[in-house]
């Protein structure tokens, strides 16, 4: 007992100080945690126990330690010291703010184009972007430079990392498919990109900021397949994806309000099974005439009779049925699978396959002039259409594929006459259409299909696209291959491990030597 | 200029003994290793990995080099004979820190053959990895700032090492405690991590952000080293 006591009372300075240091680490813990939680009080307690029994003990030592003339030097220094870290750090906080990059890559790959410095300055409230991506996802490394740029002239963009391995809910949350994305939010609206390159980032940012609401149309009253169904053959799952990609869904029940609103970036006939009155057709014509835009889904053997407004824009939707053997899904013949997208802006960025049950084909008449049709997706060459009723191929009735069941129809630009300028109408919206002979395939059940809501809504987006498009080009990526012969890497490999360090090391025994 | 001819006296001391031999010898086996070893796997004429690798090796080696800087000295008992002759402190710290950062620069300079490999049978990012080089003798620098401080706080020269050691551990596991913490608490974190200001280097990037904090960090250490010398004259 005297011998404990004797050690605390001697030491009673040191005690003291451990406990001011336990109380440092109680601050920093609070720093970081934020909480004050057992642990804290813990540490709190304890810190102050020791320095109430260190003063107990041996006053006069405690205040030796911490009065005295080595605390009046003591503490001027640290007050030396802490102003200087403090005009450090305001050194800092100034420096990050006007700071000054220099891209001194050959390729200027980390140099962004002026159309994304242009859009980064124009963010004006906090930006999140929050990338997922799998530990072992190799696009990881150049989207993060990529970021890196942009969440570095601006503050208010901040970039979190997040695998949705090790963290799943936080990707269903905002209903992440694919590994490799990457979504933007500001405020309650957001994008997201999967494609990890500047312009996929910046097109993601352009839409964010953009004041535009984009507005769709499902049209209604023919038994169309409606956004608020959530039952199996429903549109309500395609709908919230539009929702989710800043797009506005209404209904609109054309034959009471006679037109299309104005204020309609794009209609939908979501597989309408009865026809159209001949004023609902008019109003569809005015408004494709005048530069509008339509998604036209239409399902063979049950769909209304869209021809008489099709053949206008050179396409008829019939009610044969394309088999294909080979492209399709398992056994299922009327199933068509496409993984082979031909190409176009829409199937530019489609990742995943989709799936087509039983589909007609998009059947594109040859006389119409001035028209654009670009096929989407086609069927293969052992495929038929079959007008039947087994899936037989009959010669005379049935058609031989390939066929197109999704295409595109734009009109097309009359080329200028040499020496003339463009078109006088060239800012005029252009008519856009997207006819595709199956409507299911973007109904609730099909759209477990990763790719069938990616073709909808990639769809939906062409058709909405304002005119002046992100041209960025993407910056070739800088890989400077070198080849060695296994004589030369040998060489480099004794050179670096043996010769260079060895010399050193013989320097280093020359030295020692010359010592001794 | 007092401090430039303790500096020389410094980095003389460096090469006549062995110590320095050893640690860069061990440094090129290292870093030449993983140059071979990424030349031979990625076939990239690129310094980008060795780079970034380096400052991992630095790490470790450097509290080896800066450790007897300062606390010999206090054991040997010549530090009183430094600092009462007509020597400033901050003349002392200073040329005790670029004596050693001149030998740190030799270390580099000693790794240019890998860049000659590279021009010689490839055709590598010139000024990109430039840009590296600088990152890397930037936070050398730093790491040697750092070892200089606690070198001036003990007598023993392990103590000093284990705390340079530790010291730079903190800064760089300051950033994992960013991952915990809350904003606004988060970014000063973030900011403090050694790491972090080094990866634009490697890349190809130089921004004067990363230039400013490895600058204040040395500036700071040395300011404290020279603090830290000056308690010595009030005795015990």
């Amino acid at each position: 007992m005297g011998l404990v006591n004797d050690f605390t009372q001697r030491h009673a300075g040191a005690i003291a100080f451990f406990g001011l240091f336990l109380l440092l680490m109680a601050g920093a813990y609070y720093l970081v945690a934020s909480q004050f939680d057992l642990p804290m009080r813990i540490l709190l307690g304890v810190s102050a126990a020791l320095i109430v029994f260190a003063v107990m003990e041996s006053p006069r030592r405690v205040f030796a330690a911490f009065g005295g003339r080595r605390l009046l030097y003591g503490s001027n220094t640290l007050l030396t010291i802490l102003i200087v870290l403090g005009i450090l750090g305001a050194v800092n906080f100034i420096a990050a703010k006007q700071s000054k990059r220099w891209d001194l890559t050959e390729t200027k790959q980390f140099t962004l184009s002026d159309q994304t410095l242009k859009l980064i300055q124009q963010v004006n409230q906090p930006l999140k972007v929050k990338a997922f991506f799998r530990r072992d996802n190799p696009a990881r490394g150049s989207a993060d430079d990529l970021l890196k740029e942009y969440s570095s002239r601006n503050s208010l963009i901040e970039v979190e990392y997040i695998d949705p391995d090790l963290n799943p809910g936080a990707a269903e949350q905002l209903n992440i498919r694919y590994d490799g994305s990457v979504v933007f939010m500001l405020g309650d609206k957001r994008q997201e990109s999967t494609n990890t390159t500047e312009a996929g980032f910046t097109t993601a940012l352009l839409k964010l900021l953009s004041n535009e609401q984009r507005k769709v149309y499902f049209v209604t009253g023919h038994e169309e397949r409606s956004g608020t169904d959530f039952a199996r053959t429903g549109f309500a799952n395609v709908k919230k994806a539009l929702e989710d990609d800043n797009v506005k869904v209404e209904d609109l029940a054309l034959a009471a309000t006679g037109k299309v609103p104005d204020d309609a970036s794009a209609v939908v006939l979501a597989s309408p099974r009865k026809p159209y009155l001949p004023e609902e057709q008019d109003a569809l014509r005015t408004y494709l005439k005048d530069g509008g835009r339509a998604l036209v889904l239409r399902d063979p053997r049950g769909g209304a009779d869209l021809n008489d407004l099709l053949r206008e824009w050179g396409i008829e939707l019939d009610d044969g049925i394309v088999v294909d053997p080979v492209a399709s899904f398992m056994n299922d013949r009327v199933t068509l699978v496409a993984n082979r997208y031909l190409s176009s802006p829409i199937t530019q960025q489609m990742r995943a396959l989709s799936l087509f049950p039983l589909a007609g084909q998009v059947k594109v008449l040859t006389e119409t002039q001035g028209l654009q049709v670009t096929p989407l997706i086609q069927s293969s060459d052992q495929s038929w259409v079959e007008y039947g009723e087994e899936a037989k191929f009959d010669e005379g009735k049935d058609a031989k594929g390939p066929v197109p069941f999704a295409v595109t129809v734009e009109p097309q630009e009359p080329a200028p006459a040499p020496g003339q300028p463009a078109a006088q109408d060239a800012g005029k919206p252009k008519t856009r259409l997207m006819i595709v002979g199956d409507g299911d395939f973007a109904s609730n059940e099909w759209t477990r299909v990763p790719g069938n809501q990616d073709f909808f809504v990639n769809g939906v987006n062409w058709l909405t696209g304002t005119e002046d498009q992100i041209t960025i080009r993407p910056r070739p990526m800088d890989q400077r291959m070198m080849v060695l012969t296994p004589a030369q890497s040998n060489l480099v490999l004794f050179g670096s491990v043996l010769f260079l360090p060895g010399l050193v090391l013989a320097g280093g025994i020359y030295t020692w030597w010359r010592r001794r | 200029m007092k401090a430039l001819w303790i500096a020389q006296k410094e980095l003389r001391s460096y090469f006549t003994s062995p110590l320095a031999y050893v640690i860069t010898a061990a440094f090129l086996v290292i870093t030449g290793y993983l140059f071979a070893l990424t030349l031979v796997f990625s076939q990239e004429a690129s310094l980008r990995i060795v780079l970034s690798n380096m400052s991992t090796i630095l790490l470790l080696l450097s509290p080896a080099l800066t450790m007897r800087l300062l606390a010999e000295e206090q054991r040997h008992g010549t530090v009183e004979l430094l600092l009462t002759s007509p020597v400033r402190d901050y003349e002392v710290v200073l040329g005790k820190y670029l004596g050693a950062v001149a030998l740190f620069a030799c270390m580099l300079l000693l790794t240019g053959l890998y860049v000659v490999v590279l021009v010689q049978w490839g055709q590598p990012d010139l000024l990109a990895t430039a840009s590296g080089y600088l990152g890397v003798l930037l936070l050398g620098a730093t790491y040697l700032a750092l070892g200089l401080l606690t070198s001036s706080l003990t007598q023993n020269q392990v103590v000093a090492a284990v705390l340079a050691f530790a010291l730079t551990l903190i800064l760089y596991l300051i950033g994992a405690a960013a991952d915990i913490a809350q904003r606004p608490v988060s970014d000063v974190f973030r900011y403090l991590a050694i790491g972090e200001h080094y990866f634009d280097f490697a890349r190809g990037v130089v921004d004067t952000r990363h230039i400013v904090y490895y600058l204040s960090v040395i500036v700071g250490a040395l300011f404290i080293t020279v603090r830290s010398l000056e308690t010595r004259r009030w005795g015990s």
